[in-house]
């Protein structure tokens, strides 16, 4: 009962947390735009208004990827120690959120392209392509932290950080965690990496057919990635924290350096964007990695 | 031991008799599956059984004998073959009510091969399987359809190749070790190596290279393609899932264990150089696979490109030389039966109701096959290596022991080739059975119930196989032990990996993914209704077609899916074409046979096939 209870926490917290990542961030924009920007709590009544609204669905494959991509997410977020706690005893492997990760894509994506709108499949096709980009610099340099450490499990990763400020992987590996930040963009989808969404090109690519608490579920689920990937950044770049605010404050740290940058860049088109992926931060990955070796 | 094999057999002969009547041939065929399998799982830990002929012999210094025994490896690939195989001879049953063809008898020929392959005692019972195994698939392949017979004929070509190689191979290993048995002939071989003999080397290459052709690894990868494009799909999904795996059993049972103990020079302290190559072989065939699967169009061909790919895990595997990776690989090699075995049905199911396999051609499907489309979705997100399906356990195993063995450049294309695998997986599921229904199609209707069931059973399995890993890995860690691998039998749900506290647990894996779904489903629940609307009721840039005077058309994005990513990777793909490489030693050939030819026409050849012969006699004589 308390597991069920936990696990119910932990998923409500990271939308709470993204949600409000969500807002703060679009408020953030507005300011650098010189604009006054909407409130910070804006992302809930947007889910809330989305919520109450009738919607239009093509068939059930459209719920189905739709709980399935939330649900994906929500699995994976489970998995990720916050502040050194986990939602169940695990041992929060690495590899097993990055696998888990991509069952919410894949819902989100069965979803929108079984909406039969053109414009929607092309938004998943890019979305795809640039997922192979982001992975391979991602994963590499996640693979440098694991032969360091010896270990794939997150939680061994953030604690070995513990103590002081200098035993921080962003500090012992700054190359990693540059190479990861640029990963991290273009895993969030926000600018320069955003070709899948490109409103003015596709339609808003993947969200064109969805409606209602279809698009209150996609929030959600962009939510939730909000927090799934800053956490794994804090934890493997930061040191985890020792309370939960802390683990939020630094989550939040890593979020506006998104958003600044999202703010002020333009849209690289998919296959410059996949190649910039593939040598710029892939690059120093990989140096970082040979300098682990060695 | 022995009726195991003499059963197929007589049953090739009956089904030959009733090759016209098909309401005999499927029925007959499906119950001597059923009987294969019941036979293997009752013979499960009797690893003492055997069946040997000594026929009293000596060639090349060797002893001759036949022998077939219960060897636990071979226990191991030949059940779960045969699991397999029983549940697509039950979906052929409904699938070739309407062929007009016949592959039973053939089909059950190889099933005997097969059998003789993985219980095959000593390397000339090997290759005698091996051998019957090669020509009889190319005979299943035609079919008796003209088109297929390009790719047939590739495949023989390479199968015979193969088949000369591993000829040579033996008559080395006989004359160098003095036996033929296969146990025996591993501790020969490494001794004959480690004598500092070049022969040696030579030999497990020899080896090596049969096994790559038969298992479509790198320099050898074209064939699936062809071959699968064509064949019966029932019998391609056999092919694609079962006859793939035979170059994986002799490299596990005899490759592996002479590498692993081989003294060889090391590169930085990882690994011999043998084990690189395979390594690298592996690696090439995992990236090239998904990057030539990424730009299919052909759904089969897709498929085949993708069993490349997953051969290249295997090699990766194999190449990490831990034990954890040994496991992950062979445990790999079931899970790709299983999920390929299921998404060649779907696709047989597909072409049987449309007729059709170019993927743009066809979409929207769900709106007909429900049920097809939920094994194909299981199948991918297996495919894919998502946890709570299967996939996910064995190339996490892999992708553990490559990481605790420092081998970065490996693992690194392990991930690059499994996160290019949701591309195309996605992009079959897109195209086929998602977006919108052409008119063509709306007549479709789901399989009939003996296709349906084997669909069933495959979604039971990969789900069961992901959830509870032990139902394969607890047989294989007892097989493993039982031929003298250090393991421990593995428990039911939990996989062992190689790193420091690296144990995951499926089965929380699973309840986590569910509770995910709970609180998904909840919020979906928790929003107001939705109405579902017709297919064509889409965004159209806030226009309505009517006003303009045209007709709401079928639209879907499937044809050039990932066209500016194809245009980044044209130039490599130009540069490696491995078919323009096989074309110019075929045109080398043809240049040789017509010199050849002319001797013949001015009257020298005869003088010159004279002298060969009588070269030919005086080796033969003095290798005897």
């Amino acid at each position: 009962m308390i597991t069920v209870l936990r696990v119910f926490l932990f998923g409500l917290f990271a939308i709470f947390i993204g949600l409000l990542f969500m807002g703060i961030g679009r408020k953030v924009i507005a300011r650098i735009q010189l604009r006054y920007g909407p409130p910070f709590y804006q992302a809930f009544i947007d889910v809330g208004k989305l919520f109450s609204r009738k919607s239009i669905t093509h068939n059930f494959v459209m719920d189905l990827g739709m709980v399935m991509s939330l649900g994906g997410l929500l699995a994976t977020m489970l998995f990720v120690p916050i502040a050194g706690h986990v939602a169940i005893k695990t041992s929060t492997n690495l590899i097993v959120i990055m696998y888990l990760m991509a069952i919410g894509y894949l819902g989100m994506a069965m979803a929108v392209a079984a909406s039969g709108n053109p414009n929607a499949t092309i938004g998943v096709s890019r979305a795809l392509t640039m997922m192979l980009g982001y992975e391979v610099p991602f994963f590499t340099v996640m693979l440098g932290l694991i032969i360091f450490n010896g270990t794939s499990s997150l939680e061994l990763i953030s604690n070995a950080q513990a103590g002081s400020i200098l035993n921080w992987n962003m500090i012992k590996f700054p190359l990693a965690f540059i190479a990861a930040e640029i990963a991290l963009q273009a895993m969030m989808g926000e600018k320069p990496f955003d070709a899948m969404i490109a409103p003015a090109e596709i339609a808003s690519g993947p969200m064109v057919e969805l409606s209602g608490k279809y698009l209150g579920l996609a929030f959600l689920t962009h939510a939730v990635a909000i927090f799934v990937e800053t956490a794994i950044i804090v934890n493997l770049f930061m040191g985890g924290a020792s309370n939960v605010f802390t683990f939020v404050l630094k989550q939040f740290e890593i979020y506006l350096i998104t958003v600044f940058i999202e703010a002020v860049f333009p849209r690289f088109k998919i296959e410059q964007a996949v190649k910039f992926l593939w040598t710029v931060p892939m690059g120093i990955a990989v140096i970082q990695l040979i300098l682990i070796l060695v | 031991m022995i009726e195991l094999l003499f059963i197929p057999l007589i049953a090739t002969l009956f089904l030959a008799i009733f090759i016209k009547n098909k309401k005999v041939t499927w029925p007959l065929f499906l119950a001597v599956n059923g009987y294969v399998l019941y036979k293997l799982y009752s013979i499960y830990g009797m690893w003492s059984l055997s069946n040997k002929f000594d026929i009293g012999y000596e060639i090349l210094g060797a002893k001759l004998t036949l022998g077939v025994s219960n060897n636990p490896i071979g226990w191991y690939f030949a059940f779960f073959s045969a699991l397999i195989t029983f549940i697509i001879s039950i979906f052929s049953l409904g699938f070739n009510q309407k062929s007009k063809e016949n592959v039973s008898v053939i089909w059950m020929l190889i099933i005997f091969s097969n059998l003789g392959i993985f219980f095959a005692q000593d390397w000339v019972i090997f290759f005698m399987m091996w051998e019957v195994m090669g020509w009889t698939s190319f005979f299943a392949i035609t079919n008796a359809r003209d088109k297929a017979l390009d790719g047939a004929k590739y495949y023989l070509a390479l199968s015979l190749i193969g088949a000369s190689l591993m000829l040579i191979a033996i008559s080395l290993l006989g004359a160098y070790t003095g036996t033929f048995a296969i146990t025996p002939s591993i501790f020969g071989l490494i001794q004959v190596i480690n004598s500092s003999n070049k022969i040696g080397i030579v030999i497990l290459l020899l080896f090596l290279t049969t096994f790559l052709i038969k298992s479509a690894a790198f320099p050898f990868y074209m064939w699936p393609q062809k071959v699968y494009a064509e064949g019966p799909e029932d019998y391609i999904t056999f092919m694609s899932s079962v006859m793939i795996k035979y170059g994986i059993y002799p490299m596990a049972i005899f490759i592996v264990p002479v590498v692993g103990s081989i003294d060889l020079p090391k590169i930085l302290n990882t690994g011999n150089i043998l084990q690189y190559v395979i390594g690298y072989i592996g690696a090439i065939s995992a990236v090239l696979g998904t990057l030539l699967a990424i730009f299919q169009t052909d759904m089969k061909k897709l498929f085949a490109y993708s069993s490349v790919s997953n051969m290249g895990y295997i090699l990766l595997g194999f190449a990490s030389m831990t034990i954890v990776g040994f496991e992950g690989s062979l445990f790999h090699v079931v899970n790709h039966m299983i999920l390929k075995a299921a998404i060649f049905l779907t696709l047989a199911a597909v072409v049987f109701r449309t007729g059709e396999s170019e993927m743009h051609k066809l979409g929207g499907l769900v709106y007909r096959m429900p049920l097809t489309f939920m094994t194909f979705l299981l199948g991918i997100i297996a495919a894919a290596g998502i946890p709570p399906l299967n996939g996910f356990g064995s190339k996490w195993m892999i992708i553990q022991a490559l990481m605790s063995r420092k081998m970065v450049v490996f693992a690194i294309a392990m991930i690059f080739a499994s996160t290019g695998a949701f591309m195309y997986l996605f992009r079959a599921l897109a195209s086929i059975f998602l977006g919108q229904l052409p008119d063509r199609y709306k007549d479709v209707k789901e399989v009939p119930l003996t296709m349906a069931l084997p669909m069933l059973i495959m979604m039971v399995l990969m789900l069961l196989v992901g959830v509870v890993p032990g139902v394969v890995m607890k047989p294989l860690t007892s097989a493993l032990k039982a031929v003298g691998y250090n393991v421990e039998v593995a428990s039911l749900t939990v996989l062992e990996g190689s790193l420091k506290n690296a144990t995951i647990d499926l089965k929380i894996v699973f309840y986590m993914f569910v509770a995910g779904v709970i609180i998904s489903a909840i919020m979906y629940l928790f929003g107001n209704k939705s109405e579902t609307v017709p297919q064509n009721d889409n965004y159209t840039g806030g226009e309505y077609p009517e006003e303009w005077g045209v007709d709401a058309d079928r639209f879907n994005y499937s044809y050039a899916f990932y066209q500016p990513f194809k245009e980044m990777f044209d130039p490599l793909l130009e540069a490696i074409s491995i078919d323009d490489f096989f074309a110019s030693v075929g045109r080398n050939f043809e240049y040789m046979s017509n010199e050849v030819q002319a001797l013949f026409k001015r009257g020298e050849g005869a003088v010159l096939l004279f002298s060969i012969g009588v070269l030919l006699l005086i080796l033969g004589g003095l290798i005897i």
